[in-house]
């Protein structure tokens, strides 16, 4: 598979503070690559960096075969589009007077096809409203189809889902799946709701530090992940005991503090627990109703994206 | 780039900024008009009374905002690139593949036409208000022509150190104070060097009034403000007139001295400025 994308040993330092310590990674053309990082990991200095909005300090990128040095970089880049931090577009105008500006900078000769962009985005009953008085989720969109102007078969997509609510988040993932699917779009997306990426990336990207720790495709995601087990129970204390005991790899999802019935008024708090690898559940259950601790339910679960990404750079939150 | 003109061109006729400012230039004019002609009330040996308009000399009226037009230049560069920069749209011309020269370059062409637009604007509509006024030329109208071509052109060069200053600073609000200062200090400068050339050789003789009530002859005596030195008289010349600004002051006191090569200097400011400019863009980390 070609790749529409790759850098090698990029480099990008500030005065105080260096972003990115020697990125490589590739993405194939028709992927879906999720970026996965902390605040600070050097996700949009690496878009600003492969946008040509800044200069790497050291290290290469090669868009379409063409590596950043060279001129005809120009010429790769007239076919990605990109929505790097916040949407670039004029709040004074309208959305398709945003779409117009960028039909007359793509030097496009008429501006057919701003309607259906419109429509793909969602925007095409905005009339003469400015974008500035457009909501989060319409700035976003309307953003994103302005990065579809000219018709790019490159699109990086800098968090597109912040800000947005419930419904807008998953309209998001349907416009990103719509454009990777019908358009043959390949996206490189960054997003701090790693629920939300697992949902639609091909790919993935681990970046911490200013490196890439990993790289993985999503089938390999799939089988590489840790099986787990979700116990919802009476009292997580005592779980965590007989977890313990037990010497299982677990976690607390969630403790919800209850008052013990009749005589026995002491407090207790029921929960979730999830147990990682793939425990003997009789034996288990038997354990945990011998220290008083009832299960309710029992549900099997594949290791998160958070969860894989947290295990593999070491804790902290991601984002 | 052709197609940057375009769009910038196309945002420009848009742009609110713009036209505020040339209206604010034009309302500018007309109150310097109003300012500028006096009643004269002569009563005659029959008792008569005889009302007469004074006007002053129109092209002094007109080019009234020429010292300050550098201030509005810098307000509106600040405003049109602020938003480049605060709303991103500067990102989506990169992307789309343009080189950073081009991008500047273009932006230059859009804001030095917006400066041009502003003074020569200003003087399209004014000079036709107050002639109709009753203000009269006391210049030839080739001479006019030289001034408004001096102010157009300066204006231009403003344009092209405004943008040198706001391209540096990526926030708007900033950007914006960063020119105007850029501006008041130009204006301080221009103000001292005219000052200084317009100073009489001597100081002119007098009476004095003693303590004692005396009244006694003062001789004239040398001027010690003024600048003696040819070398430093004509490098301070020089430098009011490659300064936008001291052009302005020149043209508005009506000093006409070289005005010949006033144009050739606008354009090699902003030349030099957007060169600069562009030089300095071109290693520019952009948010």
């Amino acid at each position: 598979m070609e790749d529409v994308l790759t850098v090698s040993g990029l480099v990008k330092r500030y005065r105080r503070s260096a972003a990115l310590q020697g990125v490589t990674m590739r993405v194939p053309r028709g992927a879906i690559y999720g970026l996965v990082g902390k605040n600070g990991a050097g996700k949009t200095t690496l878009f600003r960096v492969i946008c040509g909005l800044q200069e790497p300090t050291e290290g290469e990128y090669a868009l379409y075969g063409v590596p950043c040095g060279e001129r005809r970089i120009l010429e790769a880049r007239k076919r990605m589009g990109a929505v790097v931090e916040t949407p670039a577009i004029y709040l004074d105008m309208s959305a398709e007077d945003n779409l117009k500006q960028q039909y007359r900078i793509l030097g496009l000769p008429s501006f057919a096809g701003i309607r259906e962009l419109l429509e793909l985005v969602g925007l095409s009953d905005t009339g003469h409203k400015k974008a500035g008085n457009f909501s989060l989720g319409m700035k976003q969109r309307l953003g994103i189809a302005v990065a579809l102007c000219g018709s790019p078969d490159f699109l990086i997509l800098d968090e597109p889902t912040n800000g947005l609510d419930p419904q807008g988040i998953i309209e998001m993932r349907e416009l990103i799946l719509k454009l990777n699917r019908e358009r043959q779009i390949t996206v490189l997306l960054s997003s701090h709701i790693l629920d939300e990426m697992s949902r639609v990336a091909t790919h993935y990207g681990f970046l911490d530090q200013g490196r890439i720790v990993q790289e993985i495709d999503a089938g390999s995601f799939q089988g590489s992940r840790r099986k787990s087990v979700a116990l919802a129970v009476s009292d997580t204390e005592a779980a965590s005991r007989v977890m313990t005991e037990c010497g299982l790899e677990y976690e607390i999802l969630s403790g919800l503090s209850v008052s013990g019935r009749g005589e026995e008024r002491e407090s207790r708090a029921q929960g979730e627990v999830l147990v990682y690898g793939e425990p003997e559940l009789g034996g288990l259950i038997l354990a945990l109703a011998r220290e008083g601790c009832r299960v309710h339910s029992v549900q099997e679960r594949d290791e998160s994206l958070e969860s894989y990404y947290i295990n593999l750079v070491g804790g902290g939150s991601c984002e | 780039m052709s197609n940057l003109l375009g769009a910038g061109f196309a945002r420009l006729r848009r742009s609110k900024c713009l036209w505020f400012c040339l209206a604010f230039l034009i309302v500018w004019v007309i109150v310097a008009a109003g300012d500028r002609q006096m009643t004269q009330t002569t009563i005659g040996k029959d008792g008569e009374v005889q009302k007469q308009i004074l006007y002053e000399d129109l092209e002094k009226v007109v080019f009234s905002f020429l010292p300050y037009l550098g201030f509005v230049v810098a307000i509106f560069t600040g405003i049109y690139m602020g938003a480049e920069y605060g709303e991103g749209t500067l990102r989506n011309k990169l992307i789309a593949g343009y080189g950073r020269g081009t991008v500047y370059l273009a932006e230059a062409v859009v804001c030095a036409s917006a400066a041009a637009i502003l003074c020569g604007g200003a003087l399209a509509v004014g000079t036709p208000v107050l002639l109709l006024m009753g203000f009269k030329l006391s210049v030839s109208p080739g001479v006019f022509l030289g001034m408004a071509v001096s102010g157009v052109l300066s204006a231009a060069a403003c344009s092209g150190i405004a943008l040198l200053v706001v391209t540096q600073i990526q926030r708007g609000r900033n950007a914006m104070a960063a020119g105007i200062l850029v501006f008041f200090l130009l204006v301080v400068l221009a103000a001292w060097l005219d000052n200084r050339l317009e100073e009489k050789e001597a100081l002119p003789g007098g009476w004095m009034v003693t303590e004692e009530g005396e009244i006694v002859p003062v001789e004239a005596a040398p001027n010690p403000r003024y600048v003696a030195d040819p070398l430093a008289r004509t490098a301070m010349e020089l430098l009011e007139e490659v300064l936008p600004v001291g052009q302005g002051i020149r043209i508005s006191n009506r000093d006409l001295e070289h005005m010949e090569r006033w144009p050739p200097l606008s354009l090699a400011v902003t030349f030099a400025a957007t060169g600069a400019g562009a030089l300095l863009f071109r290693k520019k980390d952009i948010r």
